[in-house]
C-alpha cells in the first residue's frame, strides 16, 4: 500500500467484544493528538459504534453514514471537532443495519478516501470480529493493533481474526492476478487448521514458483501489533510473548507485542462520568502504558 | 536471486535459534530466559496455545525446546552447532602460507591456532574428554544431572507456572522439605541412600520438562533390563 510521506494508518481490532478497542483507540488518539499531531480517528465499529462515547461526545451533526449514503461526497466532511486540541472524530453511523451490511464497493470508495486524509495520524476503531469489512480495515492500516485481554477466549479468537487475515490476503491477491480455482480448495482447508498453510505453499511451489513467490512475500507484508488489556500478573505478559510466539511458529505471522495496560477500575467510571481517563488520571499506570505504547507504534510505523 | 523463494518452515524444520526466538548472537541469558518462555508457551496448562495446535504437537515443540536449549544453553556445544549450521569452517590459506613479512608472522601464529581449534572441534571423541574434565560447566557434580535440571530451573519453571511448593509436594508424594532441597541444590540434606537424580526427574517430569524420561524411569523398574 502507498501513503503519504510519514502517514500512519492504525486500526484497532481483535476478535472478541469488551478488550477495551475503543477505549485503547481514543486514548491512543488523544495521547497523539497532545503532542501536537494532526489526528483524526474514525469510528468504523460497523456492528455498534461508541468510539465518541470515550472521547466524551454525546451527539453528532454528522457521522460516516453521510458518507455511506452519498449525502456528502468527502469523507473528511463527515468528521466532527472534539474537544481536544488537533483532534477530530468521524462518529459512527446509528443506522447499523444498514452499516454492518456495507456493499463491497462503498467499501472500497471509504477505504481509497481514508488514505487520501490530511491528517498525519489516522486511528480506525475497526470493532469486533472477522467479517470482511473488519478485515479489510484492518489489512490496510500501517500497523494494525489486536487488543487482547489474558482470558481463553480472548486469546482463541485471536487466532481465528489472524486466520481470517491470511485467508483474506490470499484471496486478495488470487483475485487481483486471476488465478484460477485450483488452489482456492487449500485456501478452505487453512481456515479449519493451520497446519495447511505449509501444504498450501507445499502445493503451490510445486505448481508455479513464482506465484508461491508473490503469495509468501504478501504473507510476509502482513505484519501486525499486539497489545495486551487487563493485565493483572506478571503472569499476563509472559502470554503476550507466547501469543507472538505462535503465530510465528504456526501461523508463519509477524507479530509485535507492543506493550501492555493493567487492569484499573475507574477505568469504567470513568466512562460513565463522560471524561477520557487519560486526562482524569494522567499520572496512572494506564496513562503511562498508553504513552509507552504510542511511542513504540510510531516507532514501529518507521 | 530472482527465483530463490524462501519456503515457510514447519517448526520441525526450524534451527535451534529460530526454535527459541532468539538472534544467533545472543547472550547465554537471553537463550536461558527465552527457554523458559518457551517452555511455558507450550505448556500444557498455557493459556497461549491449546486453542491452534494439537496436544502431540505441543509435545513435539517442547522437545524440540528442550534439544535447543541442551545444544545453545552450553556455550562449547553452541559454538559447535554454529559451525555446523553455518556450514563453513573458514581456513586462512593466504596468511597461513605467507611469511614473508614479521607481520604476517605474528597473524600466521593465530591463524594455525584458529584452525587447530577447528580440527579438535571437528573431532567429537576428542569433545567429550573435554567436556568429562570439566564436569562443572554442564554437569552438577553431585548427581551426574544435567545442568538443565539443576534446582535454580527447576525453581524457576515452577515459578513461571504458578505453582506452590505444597502443592506439588502432595501431587508427586515428596516432602516439601525435599523439595525445596532439590532447588537449593543442598543434596546434604536428603535423607543417605535416596536416589537424587531420579528424584530431580520426577519433580522435572511434573513440571512438564522432560519427557523421555519417563520411560527411562519404568523401564529401570525392569530387573531384565
Amino acid at each position: 500500500m502507498i501513503l503519504k510521506e510519514n502517514k500512519t494508518i492504525w486500526a484497532v481490532g481483535g476478535g472478541k467484544g469488551g478488550t477495551g478497542k475503543s477505549f485503547i483507540s481514543s486514548s491512543l488518539a488523544i495521547q497523539l493528538a497532545s503532542q501536537n499531531n494532526d489526528v483524526l480517528t474514525i469510528d468504523a465499529d460497523l456492528g455498534g459504534p461508541n468510539l465518541h462515547t470515550f472521547l466524551g461526545i454525546k451527539e453528532a451533526k454528522s457521522d460516516l453514514g453521510d458518507f455511506v449514503t452519498n449525502k456528502v461526497t468527502k469523507l473528511a466532511e463527515t468528521a466532527i471537532p472534539t474537544s481536544f486540541a488537533n483532534l477530530k472524530l468521524i462518529k459512527g453511523s446509528e443506522n447499523v443495519l444498514f452499516m454492518a451490511n456495507l456493499n463491497h464497493y462503498k467499501k472500497l470508495r471509504l477505504i481509497r478516501q481514508i488514505k487520501t486524509l490530511e491528517e498525519k495520524r489516522v486511528i480506525i476503531d475497526i470493532g469486533t470480529g472477522s467479517s470482511y469489512n473488519s478485515l479489510d480495515f484492518f489489512l490496510l492500516s500501517n500497523p494494525g493493533i489486536l487488543v487482547i485481554t489474558p482470558e481463553p477466549t480472548s486469546i482463541e479468537n485471536t487466532y481465528y481474526f489472524l486466520k481470517s487475515c491470511i485467508v483474506r490476503i490470499l484471496n486478495l491477491y488470487m483475485d487481483y492476478y486471476k488465478i484460477e480455482n485450483m488452489t482456492r480448495k487449500i485456501i478452505k482447508e487453512i481456515e479449519n487448521d493451520s497446519k495447511s498453510i505449509y501444504s498450501f505453499f507445499n502445493t503451490i511451489i510445486s505448481y508455479n514458483k513464482s506465484l508461491a513467490q508473490l503469495l509468501y512475500r504478501a504473507l510476509k507484508n502482513f505484519k501486525s501489533c499486539l497489545v495486551m488489556n487487563k493485565v493483572r500478573s506478571e503472569k499476563d505478559l509472559l502470554l503476550g510473548y507466547s501469543i507472538t510466539d505462535v503465530a510465528r511458529k504456526f501461523l508463519a505471522v509477524e507479530l509485535s507485542f507492543v506493550g501492555s495496560i493493567p487492569y484499573d477500575e475507574r477505568v469504567h467510571r470513568s466512562l460513565n462520568k463522560f471524561v477520557p481517563f487519560t486526562l482524569e488520571y494522567p499520572d496512572s499506570q494506564v496513562t503511562q502504558s498508553i504513552k509507552l505504547i504510542s511511542e513504540k507504534l510510531v516507532e514501529y510505523g518507521g | 536471486m530472482g527465483d530463490k523463494i524462501t519456503p515457510i518452515k514447519r517448526f520441525d524444520e526450524m534451527d535451534y535459534y529460530e526454535i527459541l526466538n532468539v538472534e544467533k548472537t545472543a547472550s547465554q541469558e537471553e537463550i536461558e530466559s527465552a527457554y523458559l518462555a518457551g517452555i511455558a508457551t507450550y505448556h500444557p496448562d498455557s493459556l497461549a496455545s491449546y486453542s491452534l495446535i494439537s496436544e502431540v504437537e505441543r509435545r513435539l515443540i517442547i522437545k524440540k525446546i528442550e534439544e535447543a536449549f541442551q545444544i545453545l544453553g552450553n556455550s562449547e556445544k553452541r559454538r559447535m552447532y554454529d559451525l555446523e549450521i553455518n556450514n563453513t569452517v573458514k581456513f586462512y590459506p593466504k596468511a597461513y602460507f605467507r611469511k614473508s613479512t614479521k607481520k604476517l608472522e605474528i597473524e600466521d601464529g593465530e591463524v594455525k591456532k584458529n584452525i587447530w581449534q577447528k580440527l579438535k572441534s571437528l573431532f567429537s571423541r576428542k569433545r567429550k574428554m573435554d567436556v568429562q574434565k570439566k564436569p562443572a560447566e554442564s554437569y552438577s557434580i553431585n548427581t551426574g544431572v544435567p545442568n538443565l535440571l539443576r534446582g535454580e530451573y527447576l525453581k524457576k519453571v515452577r515459578e513461571i507456572r504458578g505453582l506452590r511448593l505444597d502443592d506439588v509436594a502432595s501431587e508427586i508424594k515428596m516432602n516439601i522439605s525435599q523439595l525445596k532441597a532439590l532447588e537449593e541444590e543442598d543434596y546434604e540434606s536428603l535423607p543417605k541412600g535416596i536416589n537424587i537424580s531420579s528424584l530431580i526427574k520426577t519433580y522435572a517430569h511434573y513440571l512438564g520438562f522432560i519427557h523421555q524420561d519417563k520411560q527411562s524411569i519404568e523401564s529401570k523398574k525392569d530387573p531384565l533390563h
